[in-house]
């Protein structure tokens, strides 16, 4: 084949339609998952997504239906590698999280948190894996991508920069921002579609306290269950 | 007495045999008191070596050879261990040191149906241990033991084959000291059947009491006691590197031998472990010690194996190591792990062994859970645990609402410029133990957009207390 060609595709600068990833046995799309109506599927189905935002806009509250769709009917393990400050058990136990099942790693290197990343994805006993990690190149992410894929599982990456490298192979990448009514979302990459335009997502119902237009003020006669215990 | 039935085992090349070293190359253990060698392999014994030799005759027959100290206390060690090895298949046995097991058989023969089986399974037991060895039966242990010293080959409890063999024993064989010998030996008796020709009230009145004492034990005239082996509850096991190993991985096939031994004392017992403790010589004595822990007990070589590579990874060594003892101290039951028929499993590894992994290489303490306490302090409400051991809230446990999902602890003093949304809420706990907080809570936001969790104390200062990431 062309040298060039060869050399675009192991740079993971071309994306082939015809190589699609092995259809893993999907767990249903979460009913409260932010993203479903955005893009097709919403999170799932995507062994790694990148998430480049400034810290505490929202950026976990927007993976919490899918970390709690995650976990449904297993015992595995929500791993957080390396996260910037300490969870709180209070906030994680009444967003429905199972603290029992949630392991924390602090490694010392970075180099030790990759290890422990791919470790946890590749092992089988973590649904997910929340990893707080400034750069990865294309080899690594390929690792941790496949190690997802052996131990059916989903890796989660945070960093709070605009999404890096657009040559990563990676399978949904996309950047966030502050927005009155909640999240700014700018979808930079997903496998399998085109990017959809930026768009917002509406947290005045799931989060009323941390959105600046209050819903219930707009439409009078509506009182809205909390989302989050609504059926 | 003539019911009684012993069984000695003699093993000549303890001590050579035992080391770990290829045995390609001859190989002779010395004596360092008189330089003389005292056990040598077959290699050494080909290139025209002989047991009693000076070091340095046997150093000019062959360039190559290598050289081992005697060490007593390792041949000791490593008796101790074969009793423990064949206490699976036979009962009552005596350590005879420096080189001797000695075994009571004759309790033994009714269970494995006679003789000739019960020899089968020594063997079997033996075999993978791959030792040299001389076995002889007799019907007192001073007997075996000689024959065994010997060099004989004898499984029989024929009284009139063994009281034959025995008859044709040197003197040297005997447990009879240098002094006793060379007495016996100016007397002109040179071999046991002319010491036992001799009658007995003429031996008490022309020898020392010992050697009545010896003669009369050795024909069964009088009784001789054994202390038995009792099996001990501890694993303890030593291996003697033959040369320093001066890198970690190096010392990865030596340390197998001692795991898969390991693995044979817990599943002899039906128990697991969660902790190895190991310790590695130094030339200087000085002593290494490395823990390995495995968060789900296990028994399995080859799961030790794995953590014990990851964690060499970690350690550099500044020495050579000459020996490896490993220890296991604390014994777990063996428990039944529960699995969901349907979910089956999920990948290769359970949470506990992905734990125990991760633990081996990034530590102990890079590890944790987190667990709900009920207090109104988000400080302590929200607590690192060991991991896994977080335990269910207990039901009924008071969850506030609106929390962050990121706490900053200890809080950090806010500097920028925040709009309140929400609040305040105020906390005022804690008089009772020496930590009383008296807080105002809010809800703020960035100019930057972040939702923050701030705080003013009675002092109006301000403080950022978690993140609502």
């Amino acid at each position: 084949m062309n040298t060039i060609l060869h050399q675009l595709k192991n740079n993971g600068l071309v994306w082939q339609g015809a190589t699609r990833m092995p259809q893993r046995p999907s767990t249903p799309t979460a009913p409260e998952d932010y993203l479903a109506t955005h893009i097709p599927g919403g999170l799932t189905d995507h062994p790694a997504v990148e998430i480049g935002s400034p810290a505490g806009i929202g950026e976990l509250r927007l993976l919490l239906p899918k970390l709690r769709a995650n976990a449904e009917d297993n015992n595995r393990l929500l791993v957080w590698i390396g996260p910037p400050h300490k969870p709180n058990a209070e906030a994680l136990h009444h967003a429905g999280v199972a603290l029992s099942r949630v392991l924390i790693l602090h490694p010392k290197t970075a180099k030790h948190a990759l290890w422990a990343a791919e470790q946890c994805l590749g092992s089988g006993a973590c649904h997910s894996v929340l990893l707080w990690h400034s750069r990865l190149n294309v080899a690594q992410l390929q690792r941790l991508q496949q190690a997802a894929g052996r131990g059916q599982a989903q890796l989660f990456w945070l960093h709070d920069q605009h999404s890096l490298n657009p040559a990563l192979p990676i399978s949904l990448s996309m950047d966030l921002q502050p927005h009155p009514e909640g999240l700014q979302i700018t979808v930079r990459k997903c496998r399998g579609s085109w990017p959809p335009a930026p768009f917002i997502i509406d947290m005045r119902q799931h989060w009323p306290k941390l959105t600046l237009t209050d819903p219930v003020a707009s439409s009078q006669n509506l009182i809205i269950f909390p989302g989050s215990r609504a059926s | 007495m003539a019911s009684e039935l012993w069984l000695y085992l003699h093993f000549p090349s303890l001590q050579l045999d035992s080391l770990y070293a290829d045995q390609q190359h001859p190989l002779v253990v010395v004596d360092k008191t008189n330089n003389r060698v005292i056990q040598l392999n077959e290699v050494a014994r080909e290139r025209g070596i002989r047991p009693g030799m000076g070091l340095g005759t046997a150093a000019s027959l062959d360039h190559a050879l290598q050289v081992a100290e005697h060490q007593p206390h390792t041949e000791d060690e490593k008796l101790y261990e074969l009793a423990a090895w064949l206490y699976g298949c036979t009962s009552d046995i005596a350590l005879c040191s420096p080189n001797g097991l000695l075994l009571r058989a004759h309790p033994m023969l009714s269970l494995y149906n006679g003789l000739r089986s019960y020899w089968q399974a020594l063997q079997q037991r033996l075999a993978p241990i791959a030792l040299n060895y001389t076995y002889a039966c007799g019907h007192t242990p001073l007997a075996a033991k000689v024959l065994a010293r010997q060099g004989y080959t004898l499984v029989t409890d024929d009284a009139e084959v063994l009281l034959n063999a025995l008859q044709r024993c040197p003197l040297s064989v005997t447990d009879l000291s240098a002094k006793q010998q060379s007495q016996l030996k100016r007397t002109g008796v040179r071999y046991l059947s002319e010491l036992l020709s001799i009658p007995g009230e003429q031996l008490t009145r022309r020898f020392d009491h010992e050697l009545t004492l010896y003669i009369g034990r050795l024909t069964g005239r009088f009784s001789h006691p054994q202390r038995f082996y009792y099996p001990p509850a501890v694993f303890r096991q030593t291996l003697t590197l033959l040369y320093g190993i001066e890198n970690t991985q190096r010392l990865l096939p030596p340390l197998n031998t001692l795991l898969t031994r390991l693995e044979e004392f817990l599943r002899l017992r039906e128990k697991l472990t969660s902790r190895l403790q190991l310790e590695l010589v130094q030339q200087n004595k000085a002593i290494l010690e490395i823990q390995v822990e495995s968060a789900q007990a296990e028994y399995q070589a080859s799961h030790w194996q794995a953590l014990i590579a990851l964690k060499f990874e970690t350690i550099q060594l500044s020495e050579a190591i000459h020996a490896v003892i490993l220890k296991v101290t604390s014994l777990e039951d063996k428990q039944r792990q529960t699995e969901d028929l349907f979910l089956g499993r999920q990948g290769k590894q359970t949470p506990l062994q992905l734990m125990s992994v991760l633990q081996a290489r990034l530590g102990k303490d890079a590890l944790s859970g987190i667990t709900l306490v009920d207090d109104f302090r988000p400080e302590k409400s929200s607590q690192y645990c060991p991991a896994h051991r977080n335990d269910l809230p207990p039901s009924g446990t008071r969850v506030a609402t609106m929390r962050p999902l990121q706490l900053c602890d200890p809080p950090v003093t806010l500097h920028e410029k925040v709009s309140l949304r929400h609040g305040p809420e105020r906390i005022q706990t804690g008089w009772w133990d020496g930590h009383p907080v008296q807080r105002d809570y809010f809800i703020a936001r960035s100019i930057q957009g972040q939702w923050l969790w701030v705080f003013r104390t009675p002092e109006s200062h301000w403080f950022i207390q978690g993140i609502f990431s």
